[in-house]
């Protein structure tokens, strides 16, 4: 009876996901560069995976990807449960703020991008303006720094990212039952109590979908980045993902670019099987 | 609406009296005395805060409106001058009258392709969310996993096989090549199942005694308690195949099957320079429909906190 | 070398041209009696669909041109797709090309992506056609000097566009410096002008004008034919010193502020809103100009030849070719396709020119007509037409080309990586010749 109700989608995922995936992580064991068209493709078997590990941007790239994301998804994620906790009770033109919130996730990228050109701007830009104003006499160059550039775009994309995370957060704070909350109350928990054995269980699957999916975000996407600093200065913003649209989309080695991409998703996968390790028995019901 | 009925006859008159957002409030608020002090003062905080870093997030919006009335040589100038000198409102004539094909073509495209994907994407995941949450079958927690690793492996790779699939198919330059996949995906699967995970077990138990078939009970009993959820995915699966700029980019190839992202590009000319006024007077009109979808949307958030616990 | 240099003297642009007019009614006439089948024909001409594929929007020039073939070929219909001139869009051309999405012709903006094509047997071998052609004679392989992107010594593409570089310069910053331009100017004079030209923010120029190209030629990056990179050659590290020190001196904008605000993508925006007073550039930037409802600006703007090494002129011009046309080998209208091919080189021209696109075929047009087309009505308003007509098409042009490109993604990626952080301060032009050598060389091998 199961199978039936996930048929579907299963069918569906198979045919237009699962097949061209296996396609792409063949990929990764040949030597193609796609125009040559199918009749091009050359097996190597692991050539690819030798070359990249003796490649020390891959290594390079490999660090700034994990900083990235270990920087990147916590703050996200933390950003994302404190609006959806302020969010969740009464507050000035709730509904207003919840849309605003998520505003960057609708918002054409360039828009995104162009705005934090402007804010971060060395000279003009109102945030280097502020820190000079206090006092600080050489504020950083943000983006066109290769020491700042990274954690520039950890921050902007948490920013961008905060408000996905809420409305998920906020949706699931809502299927919390409110009288586990009552009952707590009655028992003498005060808030912080309660939030930890109700709230915080509640949240428990939703925690993991987000902790999950915002790591296999931060591993793949690469749009603002290509947008606010193609990946420099220098490379100092060269993370795995546009190392991988380097030389795939740029350089046409598409068998290097696809077992960069191999690499990455185990690295994810291993990440995603702790997660999932962590969070059993930590659940309301589970 | 509130929740708590009001009882104190003071609060009531204040009610009567006053609009309704501060009858609203005062309803949510607990009785008058110094609980009620304090949780004024947090409502206080909370919105100051809360709206001071909004300010932040409003930036880009307001950026794209004011883009969208210049001339574009004004667009990227810096310093930014937020109001447009001189303001240009043919910018808007320009793209959705005389564009070719003009800009009402590309939202048909994507109005389809972006609906049709919502529903299909919201019917079928969250059957199969439910099946993983809380039905028992063979295979079911380990199909799962699987079902999940997929996620893992980056879309970059998927973009060329998945052209030459397409093109197998003969679904080549057809907007079914947008509208399939979007249907179908792992994360609006995990997303309900996690979902269905935070629901009562219990909830389901007394309708199968009582005989109700199992679709019965997803679909009457289940899925309402998920509503929020849903609207959730309802929102971010339509934000995403909008605002899909690649898998356009390789599926089309004839302008008049252009969805909106894409079409923005015909701003752009040979040597990569964007009439950048016109590019975002096209955004501002298609972030539109997105704002109104929310919007309708997330009135589900507050409809569930009329539905809570067990009835 | 002397004999190439004798024969361009003799023949001329003009000259070549003037004889290919004639020779051309007379090709014209030959043409019918080789009537093919493919397509049908209708008194001798060719019928059929083909299908192009360009970068160039439609309304820049393309839909009128493939208007034009429709009349003059009645009985044809052509379908010209834009594609978007960046990664993506051009993978998007080569899997459409490979994945036998119906192209007859397609158009390369960059010799990387003709190569990529040619090399997977996707493009059409044209020198016979092309030497078959007398207008078209000089891009086929065995011409005297070589016109046109070849592979083992074959043509798979005609180039459609020649584009020269020229300096843009802003005719009132002139005036209020009180400086006289004359009709040529060397390098360093440029240089020294730019700086002249600094101060009360403004800028000279974006970069002071590089020694390297005029002086290497074709194939400037590779040495021992293809084998090594070229940059420890001592005229790469003094055109860096000489940004350097331009940024120093506030006669470029620095590299911050271009990275911040992305000027590299918008030069057009950073002189017409007079940041800069001169800017070297290809030709495409006309377009902008003439654009006074968008890019309003109040000045008139004077047109320079590319500045030389030499007082008398150098052996090699800053021009590149561009905007190649392939077809399809997959294409199952060859004939009515080379047609086609033939019809934008020779008669394409006029519709194109006024989309900033100089064609490389003049015909028998005049530099003052090429120029009218070029600038737009109400030119006077905005250029100062003279110099234009004399900057474009004043002399003869020796069209370094290129025959190398082995890593050359790669190598421009690294290219730009090192040269960012010299201009940010955070590496040495010793430290910068170093590494371009190290990793151009090992990108050069690693590509084999």
């Amino acid at each position: 009876m199961g199978w039936l109700f996930v048929l579907p989608n299963l069918v569906g995922f198979v045919c237009f996901t699962l097949v061209p995936l296996l396609a792409g992580i063949g990929i990764a064991f040949t030597d193609w560069n796609v125009v040559s068209g199918l009749s091009g493709i050359t097996f190597v078997g692991f050539a690819n995976f030798t070359s990249l590990l003796a490649d020390p941007q891959f290594w390079a790239a490999l660090g700034r990807t994990l900083l990235y994301a270990g920087l990147g998804v916590p703050l996200t994620m933390l950003g994302g449960l404190v609006l959806a906790l302020l969010l969740n009770g009464p507050v000035f033109g709730r509904s207003v703020l919840r849309l605003v919130f998520f505003f960057p996730h609708i918002v054409n990228s360039i828009a995104l991008g162009f705005v934090w050109l402007l804010l971060l701007h060395p000279t003009s830009g109102v945030v280097n303006l502020g820190l000079q104003a206090v006092g600080i006499s050489d504020p950083p160059g943000w983006l066109v720094s290769q020491q700042t550039a990274l954690i520039t775009i950890i921050l902007i994309t948490s920013w961008a990212g905060m408000g996905f995370h809420c409305v998920i957060f906020l949706s699931a704070l809502q299927g919390i039952p409110t009288e586990l909350h009552e009952a707590a109350q009655l028992d003498g928990a005060n808030r912080w109590q309660r939030f930890w054995t109700v709230t915080w269980r509640g949240l428990m699957p939703t925690t993991t979908f987000l902790a999950i999916t915002s790591t296999i975000g931060h591993s793949q996407g690469f749009g603002l980045i290509a947008f606010l600093t193609a990946g420099g200065p220098g490379d100092s913003s060269t993370t795995l993902s546009y190392f991988m649209y380097q030389h795939g989309f740029q350089y046409y080695q598409f068998g290097y670019a696809a077992a960069v991409g191999l690499l990455s998703a185990l690295g994810t996968l291993a990440l995603t099987a702790f997660f999932w390790w962590f969070q059993k028995g930590r659940g309301l019901y589970t | 609406m509130s929740t708590t009925p009001v009882t104190d006859p003071q609060t009531a008159e204040l009610v009567r009296r006053r609009s309704t957002w501060t009858a609203k409030l005062l309803a949510d608020l607990p009785e008058r005395g110094p609980r009620r002090r304090a949780a004024l003062i947090e409502y206080v905080v909370k919105s100051v805060l809360l709206w001071g870093f909004s300010l932040l997030f409003f930036l880009p919006f307001l950026w794209m409106i004011s883009s969208s009335l210049k001339r574009n040589l004004d667009v990227f100038t810096i310093p930014v001058k937020w109001l447009p000198d001189p303001v240009v409102w043919t910018n808007y004539l320009h793209v959705w009258v005389e564009g070719d094909p003009p800009m009402a073509r590309f939202f048909a495209n994507s109005i389809m392709v972006s609906g049709l994907g919502l529903v299909g994407d919201l019917l079928t995941s969250s059957m199969a969310g439910y099946a993983f949450a809380r039905l028992t079958f063979a295979g079911r927690d380990k199909a799962f996993l699987l079902y999940l690793s997929t996620m893992v492996i980056p879309g970059q790779l998927l973009l060329v096989p998945r052209f030459m699939f397409f093109q197998q198919l003969g679904l080549y330059d057809t907007l079914w090549a947008l509208i399939l996949p979007g249907i179908f995906t792992v994360f609006g699967t995990f997303l309900m199942r996690q979902a269905f995970l935070s629901a009562p077990v219990e909830l389901g138990e007394a309708a199968r005694l009582d005989g109700a078939s199992e679709w019965r009970v997803f679909w009457n009993i289940y899925l309402p308690q998920v509503r929020p959820t849903l609207a959730a995915l309802g929102i971010i699966s339509f934000v995403g195949s909008w605002n899909d700029y690649e898998g356009p980019l390789v599926m089309l190839s004839t302008a008049t099957n252009y969805t909106v992202p894409l079409g923005l590009t015909r701003f752009t000319d040979a040597e990569g320079g964007l009439s950048a006024g016109f590019a975002m007077a096209g955004a501002v009109s298609s972030i539109v429909p997105v704002l109104a979808l929310f919007l309708v949307f997330q009135r589900q958030f507050v409809a569930a906190l009329a539905h809570s616990g067990i009835k | 070398m002397s004999n190439a240099a004798e024969l361009t003297g003799k023949f001329g642009r003009r000259g070549l041209l003037a004889g290919a007019g004639v020779a051309g009614l007379a090709a014209l006439v030959g043409c019918n009696s080789n009537t093919a089948p493919s397509g049908g024909s209708s008194g001798g001409k060719l019928t059929g669909a083909l299908q192009v594929w360009g970068g160039v929007p439609g309304e820049n020039g393309p839909d009128a041109l493939c208007k034009a073939f429709e009349e003059a070929n009645p009985g044809t219909k052509i379908t010209y797709t834009r594609y978007v001139n960046d990664d993506t869009g051009n993978l998007k051309l080569d899997t459409s090309l490979s994945g036998g999405t119906p192209i007859d012709v397609f158009i390369s903006y960059s010799p990387a992506n003709l190569f990529k094509r040619v090399s997977n047997g996707l493009a059409v071998d044209l020198s016979e056609k092309l030497s078959a052609t007398p207008e078209l004679k000089k891009y086929a392989p065995g011409a005297d000097q070589p016109a046109n992107f070849f592979s083992d010594g074959k043509a798979f593409s005609v180039p459609a566009q020649a584009s020269p570089s020229i300096v843009f310069v802003n005719q009132s910053m002139l005036e209020k410096k009180g400086i006289t331009l004359g009709d040529s100017w060397t390098v360093d004079e440029f240089n020294d002008i730019a700086k002249e030209m600094s101060g009360d923010g403004v800028f000279g120029t974006m970069a002071p004008v590089g020694k390297a190209h005029l002086t290497l030629g074709p194939d400037m990056n590779y040495a021992e034919g293809g084998k090594k990179s070229n940059f420890s050659n001592p005229i790469f590290a003094e055109d860096l010193q000489r940004r350097l020190d331009f940024q120093a001196a506030k006669a470029a904008i620095d590299q911050k502020t271009v990275l911040a605000e992305k000027l590299e993508t918008f030069t057009q925006s950073v002189f017409l809103s007079g940041r800069i007073a001169m800017l070297p550039s290809q030709i495409f930037i006309t377009r902008y100009v003439s654009n006074t409802a968008e890019y309003p600006h109040d000045f008139i703007t004077k047109a320079m030849p590319y500045p030389t090494l030499a007082k008398e002129g150098d052996k090699w011009s800053e021009v590149a070719i561009g905007d190649n046309l392939s077809i399809n080998a997959k294409s199952k209208n060859q004939e009515l396709a080379w047609e086609f091919v033939k019809f934008w080189m020779i008669e394409g021209g006029k519709y194109l020119i006024a989309g900033g696109r100089i064609p490389a075929v003049t015909g028998n047009a005049s530099p003052t007509e090429l120029t009218a087309s070029l600038l737009g009505k109400d030119a006077e308003k905005v250029f100062d037409v003279k110099s234009f007509e004399h900057a474009l098409f004043g002399k003869e042009p020796n069209v370094p080309v290129d025959t190398i490109f082995t890593a050359a993604s790669e190598i421009n990626t690294i290219l730009k990586k090192y040269t960012d952080e010299v201009l940010l301060g955070t590496r040495t032009v010793e430290s910068w010749v170093e590494a371009m050598t190290k990793d151009a060389d090992a990108a050069i091998a690693a590509a084999k």
